[in-house]
């Protein structure tokens, strides 16, 4: 079984296509392998007890991908909120529980933020990433770090890890992508195998993009006066460095080593102004990691996986044009994480396992802000898991310890926080030959106030409690093989009730100078999340793939209705930047002269303010993309074109109010791999 | 197969939208609603909301009064595009509109007759970037306008150009012009973190626009406001700003020096005459407070304005109405809704409410003379409708009042009896604009209609449009009562044809015709007194008593300068009809309660408690008259009291309605 799963996991990550399951001329065990490997893919997803969503790397190369961010908007119950453009903040948001409530994992192991505790997806190059996932609730494997257990959901990008052989001892790999407003995008990679099986790699990636696009700015309302203007400050350079190792035992004990290292300079366009676009703000980036990651079974029985993670990160910000008295502003902030992870699993019987993962670890924070109060953070986090499958139900629960110890080194810190969070989730099977499954989970989770949250000058405040939320969901998954040329239809549907409560934002103090941080508000979620999937083999070669995701969802504030106060005026208002109706697919045609895809995006209306007034309406949107490839390979070469046509439409619509995104653009990639 | 797929998509796409049940809410209250909202001598308001950082949703919002319209986006309305990003301050200078939009850093300089802008000015540095304009004011010709880069810019008003531009402190905040000088508080309020806060107000001459001095005022000067008697009174708001260590200080603008620093804490204030309405905020107690502000003594007067238990969430501007003296206050809720503006009276009761002005108002503006239009062309001339309304007035005789020789009673410093009448004839033709006050017992205006009221049988025949309101609080006695303040009405027929009111007058008998209270043939006379004294009078049961002064009203007397020393008035007296119900937040609490029927000024505007029948009309003897119609009406007040703090009880007349217009 374990032998199984690491071998489709790894012929996964090997997959060079999964298309070729209409084919019937190709080698039959490649074929098999191939359809295997798909199955599996869906398999999981579909078997999970909470709702799961991927994207492989064979999905990932026929969407309009060049961030994260941009893959993230083909999930269902997804919120990017994207500010435009290669260098704009992207943060994402599921299931309206906020963007602090999602945890991102890279390689197995979280990205962290204490100081606003939400990750920027642009950040993250797609170079490396075999897949992602995003999970609500938590994963349904045991073997994982306590920390994947406390958040309210889980985006995991995971990264591939070759495979060598006799005939070939090394990889490269080269890209270039180039395209509108001088995006310029080389990366390069190279790995090869070691004594004793050892592996290795590095990988390097450059962007840059001046990103001046064109917009239409509308100086108000629907029938308002309209001026074309261009994006200003909008330059991005980024570098990414990345190198990993990794030694497999023969007992099937694997140990793996990543470092990262992340450098960008960019300017911040700042809103669309109406009659000022000025615009000089900088911000500087640095990140850098190193990670570590031991697995190893002993007997059949035990299983244990250690962990351990250090992460630097600096970010400086420069406003030139600060009206004090020096003449500009210029903030430092500086963030460390040390991380020390162990996970245990115990099988006694074959259908129960057991699971105790425990992992530590402290934050820190320096800025150059006067006073600032240099907050330490030292969480233990502990879990203790459990599962049992029979033949047509599978049992999940866990128990997530959090414990937060608060310091400082300049003034008051906040309050030690411990809390008990419950999981629990079921998988039914009811009938034996079909793959109809459903499911049901139940989460109670929070998220800690951030260091921003916490101590930011005035605005934070240290009493803050953590913001909790709480999830139900319930749901179908379906699959069926339906013919010879539709080898695979799947469906999931799922609907969900969630509760935010505690929930931390910024209000003003009855001085109009002074805002503060507080646990106000209550947001009272329902909604449903649809996802579909269907293959269609044409002909020999012509395939053609569909999918779609749908989500509804009524997010509303329930913070009070108590007359005369500002609450009253938003309750049951739909929450900021939350749209009633989302949806994306795609579509996608593979012939022997290459792949065409077809993907959409659609959100319905959202309000940038807590009151669904016309005054903050932003419009429903449609994003159109095209994409074409075409690959070609000889001997132990391959080389790749593709061809992207973004937002065809070439509408400036807004994510994030008076910040357009760009028109229609084009994005050429060339890639070379041995 | 592709078309199919085609289909589906757009059929996926049909249902997609079909769902989004996302629709927009109604602002809390679209427009005014309950009608018209009264205001003397004021013919129009303008309100300012900044809206908020990076969401271009500043909003400029126009009511007129006299037109009763509301256009909460006029400035979008007439111009077709926005504001723009957080403007700060207005004001208007002759014909023109002057708007400072901080982030967007433009003065929108807008021509009042049409509402469009006649020119944009940009306020950007040699770099482009911005100066960040954020106050404005004016003196003979030119608007100057501060910004957050330590400059003054100088715009010339006819060329609409900046033609200098001087250097001043750092990060000023607020400008006033006092005896030919120009006061500019420089708050420093960006070097917080780094050098400290500026501490000083610069005085800039205006003939050469240089900054002549600085004058040490205290930490992080704020808003500036001229004061009475050569003074520029500026708040200043302590070096952290939420450590709550704010003052009022008064310079002396003769010696430009610091003339007193008050110990009163201040965010915002506004001036009126001697008094000055401040709203403070105590960041230790979390408290927040409005008081008034006595600037000759230099003592808080009353440590809480707001008398009537109106409450309010968070202040955001404070400003008085010039032509009537009402206090505004402009609610931001939590800053992110949209906010009120909130009318009171001088006694801090609530007059009327406008909600969902803009998001964060922060400035409102008056002017006695109408604008533009809501939309496109002129002013309308009055419609035909119009002669439904009483239209000459033939006598205006108020008693004495509070209100006395201020427009509330269509007079002013030196105003003749003349000058008094064609006043009160010229509020009185715009029925939606007029408040016409006829202050103590007797006082009475005379008007008459372009056509007669016709007597219709068991139907209302008259409105009286008054300003009574009842208690939002509910009284403690079962039936309704607030702000009623009846007054007797008589009617005449010009049954000698010659268009004035020499004929016959008859009363209508109200619901206290009977009350066994009632004085027939009462009898007062008021005298005139020395300056700043009580009016005395004595009446024909052997009573004597006063008018007594207030101190909300410090005009130098209220008896009415152009009337002789000795006032005689005869008619009928109701009994007292305010009770003061002292509360626990309210230790006196008047209820002014309403009559059953029959009087003017005696119940709101919007019910039939103002309306009246011809067929109660009775003679001299108290007997029932039978007339067909109607052309004079006379109205004087009618009950005799004194209600402490609130004082003397006054009908006030807006209009008179013939009902039966047209039938």
């Amino acid at each position: 079984m374990k032998q199984t799963f690491v071998f489709l996991f790894l012929s996964l990550s090997y997959a060079h296509s999964v298309l070729g399951v209409c084919r019937t001329d190709t080698l039959p065990d490649r074929q098999l392998q191939r359809v295997e490997v798909y199955e599996g893919k869906k398999r999981t997803q579909l078997r999970s007890s909470v709702p799961l969503q991927s994207l492989s790397a064979e999905e990932l190369k026929s969407l309009p991908v060049l961030q994260v961010s941009d893959a993230a908007k083909f999930f269902s119950g997804v919120q990017v909120k994207d500010y435009g453009g290669v260098g704009g903040l992207k943060t994402v948001s599921v299931r309206s529980l906020g963007a602090q409530h999602t945890a991102v994992a890279y390689d197995g192991l979280l990205l962290t933020d204490g100081q606003t505790g939400q990750i920027d997806l642009g950040k993250f190059s797609m170079e490396q990433v075999q897949t992602i996932t995003l999970a609500n609730g938590q994963m349904d494997d045991l073997l994982q770090p306590a920390r994947a257990l406390a958040s309210g959901a889980l985006l995991s990008l995971e990264t591939r890890l070759p495979e060598f052989s006799a005939q070939r001892e090394y990889h490269v790999s080269s890209r270039l992508t180039t395209g509108s407003w001088g995006l310029f995008n080389p990366s390069c990679s190279f790995s090869a195998s070691g004594p004793r099986q050892w592996v290795g790699g590095v990988s390097a990636e450059w962007t840059q993009t001046d990103g001046h696009y064109p917009f239409d700015l509308r100086y108000g309302a629907e029938d308002a006066i309209t001026e074309r203007k261009k994006r200003n400050n909008t330059d991005v350079r980024a570098l990414r460095l990345e190198a990993f190792t990794a030694k497999r035992w023969n007992s099937g004990a694997l140990w793996k080593w990543r470092a990262y290292f992340y450098q960008s300079e960019r300017g911040l366009p700042g809103a669309t102004t109406y009659y000022y676009d000025h615009a000089a703000q900088r911000l500087d980036d640095r990140n850098a990691f190193v990670q570590t990651q031991y697995q190893q079974d002993f007997g059949s029985r035990w299983s244990l996986k250690a962990s351990a993670k250090w992460n630097g990160s600096r970010q400086e910000y420069l406003d030139p044009d600060y009206k004090g008295s020096e003449g500009q502003t210029r903030n430092d902030y500086r963030q460390q994480e040390y991380y020390v992870s162990a996970a245990l699993r115990y099988r006694p019987i074959t259908p129960l396992a057991f699971a105790f993962s425990t992992d530590g670890f402290a934050q820190t924070m320096e800025a150059n802000l006067t006073d600032f109060a240099r907050p330490r953070r030292y969480t233990w986090l502990s879990a203790l898991s459990g599962k049992y499958t029979a033949g047509w139900v599978t049992l999940n629960a866990s128990a997530l310890f959090t414990r937060v110890f608060e310091r400082t080194l300049s003034g008051a810190s906040a309050s030690d926080r411990s809390r008990l969070s419950p999981f629990a989730s079921v998988v039914f099977t009811p009938f034996p030959k079909e793959n109809l499954r459903l499911r049901f989970f139940v989460k109670d989770i929070f998220r800690m106030p951030t260091f921003n949250d916490l101590y930011y000058g005035t605005v934070g405040t240290r009493t803050l409690k953590p913001e909790k939320a709480l999830q139900y969901n319930a749901g179908v998954t379906y699959e069926k093989a339906v013919a010879r040329w539709l080898p695979q239809l799947a469906f999931t549907v799922d609907a969900y009730y969630n509760r935010v409560s505690d929930k931390i934002v910024a209000i003003p103090t009855k001085n109009l100078f002074i805002w503060s941080m507080v646990n106000l508000g209550k947001v009272d979620i329902r909604g449903v999340d649809v996802t579909a999937q269907g293959l269609f083999c044409l002909h020999q070669d012509w395939q053609f793939r569909l999918s779609g995701n749908y989500t509804y969802q009524r997010a509303l504030d329930v913070t009070s209705d108590e007359a005369g106060t500002a609450e009253s005026l938003t309750y049951r208002h739909q929450i900021p930047y939350t749209p009633r109706v989302y949806a994306s697919g795609t579509a996608a045609l593979s012939t022997p002269w290459g792949e065409l895809s077809y993907a959409l995006l659609y959100s319905g209306k959202r309000y940038a303010l807590g009151q669904n007034i016309a005054a903050n309406r932003l419009d429903p949107y449609t994003d159109h993309s095209l994409t074409y490839r075409y690959d070609r390979s000889w001997g132990k070469h391959s080389a790749a074109l593709l061809v992207e046509c973004l937002n065809l439409a070439d509408k400036n619509y807004e994510i994030v109010k008076n910040f357009p995104m760009p028109g229609r653009s084009f994005r050429v990639t060339l890639t070379y791999q041995y | 197969m592709k078309k199919k797929i085609l289909i589906y998509l757009c059929a996926l796409a049909g249902v997609l939208v079909a769902c989004d049940d996302l629709t927009d809410q109604p602002q809390p209250n679209d427009g005014i609603q309950g009608g018209t909202l009264l205001e003397t001598g004021t013919a129009e308001m303008y309100i300012l909301s900044e809206g908020l950082f990076n969401l271009n949703n500043s909003t400029l919002a126009r009511y007129s009064f006299s037109k009763g319209t509301w256009t909460p986006n006029w400035f979008y309305a007439m111009n077709r595009r926005d504001l723009g990003d957080t403007a700060n301050d207005m004001d208007v200078y002759g014909s023109k509109l002057y708007v400072v939009v901080n982030v967007s850093s433009t003065v929108e300089v807008i021509n009042l007759a049409d509402g469009k802008v006649l020119q944009q000015i940009s306020l950007v540095d040699e770099n482009g970037a911005s100066r960040q304009p954020r106050a404005i004011a004016f003196h003979e010709g030119k608007a100057y306008v501060c910004s957050f880069d330590g400059t003054v810019a100088r715009i010339d008003t006819t060329t609409l150009q900046v033609d200098t531009l001087t250097r001043v402190g750092r990060n000023p905040e607020d400008l006033c012009v006092q005896d030919g000088k120009l006061y500019v508080s420089n708050s420093g309020g960006l070097d917080w973190e780094g050098i400290g806060v500026d501490r000083t107000v610069s005085v800039v001459d205006l003939k050469s626009f240089r900054e002549t001095r600085k004058i040490e005022v205290g930490p992080n000067p704020g808003r500036i406001l001229p004061g009475p008697d050569h003074t520029v009174y500026v708040a200043t708001y302590g070096a952290q700003i939420e450590k709550g260590d704010y003052h009022l200080v008064c310079i002396d603008t003769q010696k430009d020096e610091v003339k007193v620093r008050y110990d009163e804490p201040v965010t915002e204030f506004a001036i009126n005459d001697r008094l000055a309405y401040i709203y403070t905020f105590d960041y230790q107690r979390q408290e927040a407070s409005i008081k008034v502000f006595d600037l000759g003594s230099g003592k808080v007067q009353r440590e809480s304005f707001i008398t009537d238990g109106t409450e309010m969430q968070r202040p955001y501007s404070i400003s008085v109405n010039p032509y009537s003296g009402n206090v505004y206050l402009t609610e931001a809720y939590n800053y992110q809704v949209v906010g009120d503006v909130l009318c009171f009276s001088p006694q801090g009761k609530l007059l009327f409410r406008i909600q969902g002005v803009g998001i964060n108002p922060n400035t409102v503006i008056f002017r006695d003379r109408d604008g533009a239009p809501v939309s496109g062309g002129g002013d309308a001339e009055p419609d035909s409708s119009m002669y439904a309304y009483a239209d000459t007035v033939f006598e205006y005789v108020p008693a004495p009042s509070q209100y006395m020789n201020t427009s509330v009673t269509a007079s002013g410093d030196g105003f003749t009896a003349a000058q008094v009448l064609a006043e009160a004839n010229r509020m009185f033709r715009n029925p939606k604009q007029c408040l016409l006050s006829l202050g103590a017992w007797g006082g009475y205006i005379t008007v008459g209609f372009r056509k007669a009221v016709k007597n219709v049988p068991d139907a209302y025949d008259l409105k009286v449009y008054g300003n009574a309101y009842y208690d939002m609080f509910g009284t403690w006695q079962d039936r309704p009562g607030g702000n009623a303040e009846p007054g007797i009405v008589w009617v005449a027929k010009d049954v000698n044809g010659n268009g004035i009111p020499d004929d016959p007058w008859y009363e209508l008998a109200g619901s206290e015709f009977q009350n066994p209270n009632t004085i027939r043939d009462y009898q007062i006379t008021y005298y005139r007194p020395a300056a700043g004294q009580d009016v005395r009078w004595t009446d024909n049961q052997g009573n004597e008593g006063t008018v007594p002064r207030n101190i909300y009203h410090t005009q130098a007397s209220y008896y009415p300068e152009w009337m002789p020393d000795e006032l005689t008035f005869r008619g009928t007296r109701l009994p007292d009809n305010a009770v003061n119900e002292p509360r626990e937040d309210m230790p006196e609490h008047w209820v002014g309660y309403a009559y059953d029927y029959g009087y003017a000024d005696n119940h709101p505007n919007n019910t039939d408690g103002c309306s009246l029948k011809l067929e109660w009309a009775v003679d001299q003897s108290g007997q029932p008259v039978q007339l067909d119609c109607i052309h004079f009406v006379r109205i004087y007040t009618a009950v005799n009291q004194v209600c402490g703090w609130v004082g003397e009880t006054s009908t006030e007349i807006q209009a008179v309605e013939n009902l039966n217009y047209g039938r």
